[in-house]
This record gives structure tokens, sequence and C-alpha cells, in this order.
């Protein structure tokens, strides 16, 4: 299947768990990351920054699947 | 509201109280003593069963989870407590089930020293649970308690992991419990306003295509059940006329007396609703996930359909199978607004004529020939058949996996909603004879009974001491066929017959039983059966029957591994 470069953003509160979350439905999918960034925006969420290769229709089962962690709110992709 | 200084523990308590917790399922240990000494105060308000292992204290609040639709409570020491309970977890993961698994933990300060029975329990547990948190002071209890709660129960239900560090069990906390004020800052606005699901303009669409469908086929699955749809279901397939078909897990939604249901779909489902799904031009999917076991190869699955997914979970939606027309939102919810849609009935003739051919072909190929009482030996079905006819269609059934279970899931008879427990996404071996544990417990007026392999009863063999402690009404059905029987089958289909480490050597189970003090029969000859059946269900209590089956019977109808619904095969000369 046809991979492209995607960044994956969600925004969530600060806790190490979710972190653990993410990166463990791409290691599911066996998709390597590029890079995971883990920062704090003005509104003291957490903001999850995640680059990886991957077939795009992988990336939005990621997406709908980080959308599903709790104290996640807000999760969406862009090239 | 309760308002008072308690020590940790009793927090805990007085959570699970708050959340209308009666019944626990677990066992103690080094780090949850403290827990423990509390509930000595508290058991009449709490019905403890002791368990005999870990995993079965999970299997057991499964059971009654989805039998009463309440969440399940287990509770489990630290190291080899907790980790030990993750088959149990992993299974309720997969199969959408509501538990709170509370573990103890090692003191805050020492975590990380590799002290005495830590585990990563938070860690080892994160890819299947719904949610998990460990505790670290007191004061956390009463909002993680009532978090872990909702999120269990809310949206599609899943496992919780709670993990109580040892210093939060014996501090002093000022405990209250108001839920409301506990979980105001529980989800973000957004992301519940998405959750509300389908607009009226795609309820409207939706409702148009089923109107103008010549062949639609409704698959329902747990999610009607976990929902609590099962009239509006009901309702939506008599206003259109329109057949229905459940899951494995959909089982029992709809009475299987129904004139409008089809049977099962699946790699072991019926003809019919399989043949169905091939040449429906419409499949209206209430709450399942179009799981492999449903739909085979999925590039060749209802070729000639256009899908309505209705689905609480949208991560479900297009992941394995495309969905024309998504329906997001809970199944009760969706279903009753598709009723007030103007759904209009069509006669549909043929397509039910075709349904009717198909099962009777099924009937006279597979199911008169496994039911028929000729042979010399017990077949599975007609162990299971008989069953259901003694209790009426009305017990719940709770099976474990292999063989046993698909027989089971063919033969059994449902009047009532929420009475067939399997183990389906994980296919848990030994998830059986705690499940209807749990069950049991959860309907004590209810029969219970536990549909069991040789194998599979041998994985928690010892939760039969917790039936003889607990008195556990439950019936116990053991299909001995001396073999790993599934397994064995896709060996003698498809793996030239060569049956590797699949026999097994049993002991004699009525010895066993027997130092269980449960009452125990075995049967042989299929004349017996009958009267060996009316003797389980007129025992007061436990009681176990062994049925002596066929050794090398094969559950047919099966879609083989990789292969679409159109490749059915009926018998062993046929693949
Ligand atoms: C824990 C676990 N281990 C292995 C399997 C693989 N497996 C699936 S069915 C089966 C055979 C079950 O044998 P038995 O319990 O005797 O039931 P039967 O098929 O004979 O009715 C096995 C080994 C499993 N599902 N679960
Ligand atoms: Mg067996």
């Amino acid at each position: 299947m046809e991979t492209q470069k995607f960044v994956v953003t969600a925004v969530g509160k600060n806790r190490l768990e979710i972190l653990n979350r993410i990166a463990s439905l791409y290691l599911q999918r066996n998709i390597p990351v590029e890079s995971f960034i883990l920062s704090k925006d003005r509104d003291g969420n957490s903001r999850y920054k995640i680059c990886a290769q991957a077939p795009e229709s992988s990336i939005i089962k990621i997406v709908n699947q980080i959308n599903n962690i709790v104290d996640i709110s807000k999760v969406d992709y862009s090239i | 509201m309760i308002r008072k200084k308690v020590r940790g523990t009793e927090a805990l308590l007085l959570s699970l109280i708050a959340e209308g917790t009666d019944t626990i399922f677990g066992y103690p240990g080094g780090t949850i003593m403290p827990f423990y000494d509390d509930l000595y105060h508290y058991s009449d308000q709490i019905n403890h069963i002791l368990v005999r292992h870990e995993q079965g204290a999970v299997h057991a609040a499964e059971g009654y989870a989805r039998s009463t639709g309440k969440a399940g409570v287990c509770i489990a020491t630290a190291g080899p407590g907790a980790t030990n309970f993750v088959t149990g977890i992993a299974d309720a993961m997969l199969d959408s089930t509501p538990l709170i698994c509370i573990t103890a933990q090692v003191n805050a300060d020492k975590l990380g020293t590799n002290f005495f029975q830590e585990a990563d329990t938070i860690g080892i547990t994160l890819p299947i649970t719904k949610w998990s948190y460990q505790i670290t002071g007191a004061d956390e209890i009463p909002q993680v308690m009532a978090k872990a709660f909702y999120i269990a129960r809310s949206g599609r239900p899943g496992p919780v992991v709670i993990s109580v560090a040892k210093n939060a069990q014996v501090e002093t906390t000022d405990f209250a419990y108001d839920q409301a004020e506990l979980l105001k800052d529980l989800v973000s606005k957004d992301k519940r306003a998405a959750a509300d699901g389908a607009s009226e303009e795609e309820i409207a669409r939706a409702a148009s295509a089923i109107n103008a469908a010549e062949r639609p086929l409704i698959i329902a699955g747990q999610g009607v059940t976990i929902s609590g749809a099962e009239n509006e279901l009901a309702e939506l397939a008599r206003r259109g006329n329109i057949p229905v078909a459940t899951t494995l897990l959909g089982i029992s939604c709809i009475p299987s007396a129904d004139p409008l249901y089809v049977g099962k779909v699946g790699m072991h489902g019926n003809i019919a609703p399989n043949k169905m799904t091939q040449e429906a031009d419409l499949i209206i999917a209430a709450g399942m996930r179009f799981s492999d076991r449903v739909t085979g190869e999925t590039h060749g699955y209802a070729p000639k359909a256009r899908i309505i997914h209705i689905e609480i979970d949208r991560a479900e939606v297009n992941k394995n199978i495309r969905a024309d027309l998504p329906l997001i939102g809970d199944a009760k919810n969706i279903l009753a607004r598709l009723n007030r849609a103007g759904i209009e009935s069509r006669p549909r003739e043929e397509w039910f004529g075709f349904a009717r051919k198909e099962a009777e072909a099924e009937y006279e190929r597979i199911i008169a020939p496994e039911l028929s009482g000729g042979g010399k030996r017990i077949r599975m079905g007609q162990v299971i058949d008989r069953i259901t006819k003694a209790a009426c269609d009305e017990a719940i059934i709770v099976t474990d996996v292999g063989q046993n279970q698909m027989f089971a899931a063919r033969y059994a008879r449902f009047k009532n909603k929420r009475s067939w427990i399997t183990s389906g996404g994980l296919g848990t071996m030994g998830f059986g004879l705690p499940a209807a544990i749990g069950a049991k417990t959860g309907n004590p007026d209810r029969n219970v009974v536990a549909i069991l392999g040789d194998g599979g009863f041998q994985m928690n063999i010892q939760e039969l001491g917790t039936v003889m402690q607990s008195g556990i009404g439950v019936k116990i059905v053991l299909l001995n066929n001396t073999y790993l029987g599934m397994v064995r089958q896709w060996q003698e289909l498809f793996f030239g017959k060569r049956y590797s480490f699949t026999h097994l050597d049993n002991p004699d189970f009525q010895q066993i039983l027997a130092a269980y003090r449960i009452p125990a029969r075995k049967v042989t000859d299929p004349q017996e059966l009958e009267e060996a059946v009316s003797w389980l269900f007129s025992t007061d209590g436990p009681a176990f029957l062994e049925a002596a089956v066929l050794e090398e019977e094969n559950v047919f109808p099966m879609i083989p591994a990789g292969a679409t619904l159109d490749d059915i095969i009926y018998d062993k000369y046929d693949k």
C-alpha cells in the first residue's frame, strides 16, 4: 500500500499514560514512528505530535483510536 | 451524600457501594490486606466471592456484568495477583465488557525499586484497558472511582484497571461522594458533542435506503444488548418486515423463535444469514464490528449491499468493511429514531422464501442428522438441544471456547435477552466455568448452565472450589470428546489429519467432582441423555453432567479461514 509521511496531533490532559497509549497504537500496527513530541500549549493542555510514514487508511484508523483515549479532547492529522 | 474521615480502603469500599456494587470477586494477598480487613466489616453490604485464581475473578466479573448489565468488580493483590488478571482484562476489552479491576500496588515511595511483588500493572495492561489509573494518595480515591465506573459503563464499555498503592490504602482521607461533582471535568465539551451522533438528515437517508431496499438484512451484535435496544430492534424489523440475523455475541438479543429471526452469521453460523449477506441489497448492521469471524475474507463480503452501520465507536466504522451510511451513536437511540422516520413494510416474499429454502437445506443436511437420536454415541448438538428443551429456552447459557461453544451457539435457543455469554473476540479457553459463576451470582433465580470442553474446563478447573465454598448453583455440562476438538477439527480438515498434540488423556472427572462434593453424573448412552439432563436440572444447587461424546465430531457448516462467505463447506468431503 502507498505510504506517506503523516503528522498526527492530539490534545489532551498531561498524563504520561496517554503517551504510552498512543505509542502502542503505532506499535500494534508495526508502524515505525519518526518523531514523537510532547509539549504543553498555552491553555496548559498537553499536545502530542507524532510523525510517521504509513498508508493514509492506517492513519485514519489510528486517529479514530486516539480519539477514543479518555482524556484526549482533540485529534487530527495532516501531511 | 456521605462525608466522613476514613481509611483509604474504606473509601474504596464506600465508593463501590455508592456506585451500586453488591458483589465483588477477588483473592487476597499481602499488599491488598488493608482492603480485606475493611471488607470484613462490610460483608453485610458487599458479597465477596472468593475465587481460586485471579483469572477466575475477572471472568466471573465478566459473567456477572454481561448477564446483569452492571459493571463487574474484581480485586487482587499486587504483582502475581495483578498479572493473573491479564487474560481476563484482554477478554473484556475485546468483548466490550464493563469491569472495574482493582489491584494493589507497593508503596508509592517504593515504586520502581523492584520491591517484593512489584509489577508494573498499569504498563502491562495499558493496551488492553479502556482506562487505567494508579492511585498514590487516599484523597484521589472517590474521584478516580467515580471516573472509573463512568468510563467502564459509558459509550462502548470496557475494562478499567485501578492500581492502589499500599500507602493510599492506609492513609486517612475525608470521604465525600457526589457523583456529579466528581465527574465534572471528565470529558471535554467538544468530544461530548461529537458523541451525540447521527444527524436527522443521516437518519432520514438511512430510512429511505431501508424503504428502497428489496433484500435488506439486519445484523445485530452485542451493541444491541449493551444499549438495551432489544425492543427498538424488534420494532424496526416488524415495521420494515426485515429479517434479523445476529453475530455470535448478539445471540439472545432477539428470541430464537421470532419469525423474523434467520440465525447467526459467521464462521460456523447458519447458512441462510451467511448467504443472505451475499445476496442482500442492504445490510443494517446494529452494534457490531464486522469482525473477521463474521466477514470472512473482506474483499468478497456483501458484494451487492449498501451498508448502514449503527455504531457507538467511531473507530469501528470503516475499519474492516466500508460503511455507506454510518450512523454514529447509541444503538437504542439510533434505532428509535429510525423507527420514527417512516419505515415502510414490504411483503418480501421471495427474500423470506430464500431464507426458508436455505434454512431447510441446512436442517436436512446438517441439523437433522446431528440431532436425531439414532447413533450409538452422543453428539454435542444433542446435548445442547436437550438442555435447551429442559430449561424451556429460559436458561442463561455460558460457554467455553471451541467446538462446545460453536455447538452451543448453533443449538441453544433463547426466549430472554442477556442469556448468552461467551468469549468472542479473544476466544479465551477457561472462560466458561468462572463466567458462569459470575452469571449465577448476578442471577440467583435463573438457571445458569456452563457448557465446557474437556480442555477449557481444565484451564480453570480450580474454580470448582469456588462453586463448592460459595454454594453457587451453576449447572455444569462437560462435553468430553478427549480432544482439543476445535484444533483437532482444523488438523483433520486442513493439516492432513495429523493430530499433533490435540489428544487429551483426561483424569476421572467424576472423582474430581466427588472430591469437591458437587453432585455429578456421567452419561455415555444417547438413550440416557434425556434422563440425565432432567437429573441435572432437578438437583438442588450446583450439579455436574459429563457427556462422553463422539470423539471426532466436526462443527459444520464452516467458512474456512481466508475464504469468503460464498465458500461455505457443509461437511468434510466438501472442501
Ligand atoms: C487459552 C487458550 N489457549 C488455546 C486456545 C486455542 N484453542 C481454541 S479451541 C481449542 C480446543 C478446545 O478444546 P476443548 O476445551 O476440549 O473444547 P472442544 O473444542 O473439544 O469442544 C484450543 C486449544 C484458546 N482458544 N485459548
Ligand atoms: Mg474437547
